[in-house]
């Protein structure tokens, strides 16, 4: 086998880890911290697919977290009327995240740099006032599920170890799957529109499917991401896809690493330990995430995850 | 005489008050290398935004191969096989000069949407790329990354790239702008040997380089044609030394 390389060997261990945090929490009583991790790992699967398109596609979707939503009312709608079966509401959540990206992308793509943004956001806006005005769905104040997705009785998810692993093979397959996507020629066709798109026109690309069609698969990983969050706090309201929501995983994808598809694992965590453990000393615990945000976008491009990996390289020639 | 394989009729392009190509109708013949020389302002880099679909005329028509291609955008062009580089250098600066060539090959090789294989270990797209990095003189920094070759590799890479369009029509805005002397004679031997192979649209300020490559010259001037033809016709033409030439011979 050969060794791994510094970025491997860091992507590795956050696997390894995730797999073993159940261990020391069920062995100390601490539930709590399973349900942080697993807080964690979905909003990983979030901030992954938004890097797919904002780290290696270059565009700054301000609108992410509606994805979120859209997964997580797939989950609550569908209980709401009785349809329990898990299958059917994770298709529905990826199917109707997949329907919704399309349709905000066809039109947004059309645009660039700032209008792009603001395009997005807007969006966003309207979907999430879409959900506060629905009131049979409980509109502003949320909805309520009764009982989490049926997978039948050799997945029970509401057992909160279950969960756990349900939401890291999920993240893991993912994590998994938009590698070999940005690997891939599709991938290369992305990173060239990024980089130079007049000249992706002149060898004879037209960037905007490649661009639409990577709109459409992020958002049908963060759709996930809202199925497995519904699963987990057994409600979903609108605040969900608040447009401070999709800010947050944007600092999540910066603060681990654009185009690096693990480095927002490290962000989401990162950000995640912040808020619940900070938030306990003072509530302007953002205080001191943002001075730190401005440091790993001054110094430290390549985010948490570029650094880790640069150190362990460097480590590793020292002892060579 | 031959079929074109491009030729413009009545090419008419004004921005604002200003006529950038008034009424320019020229052929490029197959197989021959067409240059096409003017002073600064003559509208040079306009007529060449025209031919290769990145503008659109005001008036007049482009065609190519016998069709009708005015109405036609940048990718629908370089699926027929016009290709251009551009005046100020357009790669890929993140990518290696072997990915840069990589991805124009890809271009060619059919749609895109494909997920899985890794496409910097797919054989179809490295070995071409490998093949077009030799034959324009840099095999050796392949796996350098485009951003730290020196200005006379990245002109090279340019033109790697456009073959590896396969084009049938190779328009190359100034491909020796901001070269030092040196560099630019080590791609005159390169120019020299893609001649005959494709088709070539030369625009070129260096006209030691154009009256040793070119089979016919076209002169624009404000916008407007005002000689074509060989080298000595060109060097011999009186209007065409007091516009342009003369400038050098003052």
């Amino acid at each position: 086998m050969t060794r791994l390389t510094g970025p491997g060997a860091v992507a590795g261990a956050i696997l390894v880890i995730l797999a073993l945090v159940p261990v020391p929490a069920l062995a100390l009583h601490q539930p709590f911290y399973l349900a942080l991790v697993a807080r964690i790992m979905i909003f990983a699967i979030a901030a992954m697919s938004l890097d797919l398109i904002l780290g290696y596609g270059g565009l700054v979707s301000f609108g992410h977290a509606v994805y979120l939503g859209i997964g997580g009312y797939a989950v609550g709608i569908l209980s709401f009327h009785g349809i329990d079966n898990g299958f059917v509401q994770f298709a529905v959540a990826i199917a109707a995240s997949a329907m919704v990206a399309l349709a905000i992308g066809a039109v947004s793509l059309r645009t660039s740099g700032v209008y792009f943004i603001m395009i997005t956001l807007a969006f966003s806006q309207m979907v999430y006032f879409l959900a506060v005005s629905q009131n049979q769905y409980g509109g502003d104040d949320g909805l309520n599920i009764r009982r989490p997705s049926d997978f039948g009785n050799w997945l029970p998810l509401d057992r909160p170890l279950v969960l756990y692993y349900v939401t890291f093979a999920l993240l893991a397959a993912l994590l998994f799957l938009a590698s070999r996507i940005v690997a891939s020629r599709f991938g290369m066709v992305l990173q060239g529109a990024r980089s130079n798109e007049r000249r992706m026109a002149a060898i004879g690309f037209s960037v905007f499917r490649y661009r639409l069609a990577g709109f459409v698969v992020a958002g049908a990983m963060c759709g996930i991401a809202g199925a497995l969050f519904a699963n987990l706090t057994l409600f979903v309201s609108p605040s969900i896809m608040h447009w401070s929501r999709s800010g947050e995983i944007m600092v999540m994808v910066i603060l681990g690493g654009m185009g690096t598809l693990y480095g927002p694992v490290l962000g989401a965590a990162l950000y995640l330990v912040f808020e619940s453990v900070l938030s306990r000393v003072t509530e302007h615990w953002q205080a001191v995430l943002g001075p730190l945000l401005v440091l790993i976008v001054l110094f430290a491009r390549a985010g948490l995850f570029g650094t880790l990996a640069w150190l362990v390289s460097k480590a590793r020639r020292r002892h060579a | 005489m031959p079929e074109p394989l491009l030729e413009t009729r009545g090419l008419t392009r004004r921005f604002g008050g200003l006529v950038a190509t008034g009424d320019v109708s020229l052929a490029i013949l197959p197989g021959e290398l067409h240059a096409l020389i003017g002073p600064n302002g003559a509208g040079k880099t306009t007529l060449i935004a025209q031919l290769a679909g990145e503008l659109s005329p005001d008036a007049g028509a482009i065609f190519f191969a016998g069709s009708d291609i005015t109405g036609l955008g940048v990718p629908a062009r370089v699926a027929l096989g016009i290709a251009r580089s551009f005046q100020i250098t357009s790669i890929f600066a993140e990518f290696t000069a072997l990915d840069n060539v990589a991805l124009a090959v890809q271009a060619r090789a059919g749609h895109s949407f494909r997920f899985w294989r890794p496409a910097r270990r797919d054989p179809e797209l490295r070995n071409p790329a490998r093949r077009l990095l030799a034959e324009i003189g840099l095999a050796g920094r392949a796996d350098v990354p485009a951003a730290s070759l020196s200005h006379g590799e990245r002109r090279a890479l340019e033109i790697a790239m456009v073959l590896a369009t396969r084009p049938r029509l190779l328009l190359l805005d100034e491909p020796m702008a901001g070269m030092g002397l040196e560099e630019a004679e080590e791609l005159v031997p390169h120019l020299a040997a893609l001649k005959g192979k494709v088709t070539i649209f030369l625009v070129e300020h260096d006209m030691d380089a154009v009256f040793a490559l070119a089979d016919r010259i076209t002169v624009l001037a404000n916008g407007r044609v005002i000689a074509s033809g060989g080298a000595e016709y060109i060097r011999a033409d009186p209007e065409v030394r007091r516009a342009y030439l003369g400038e050098e011979a003052a």
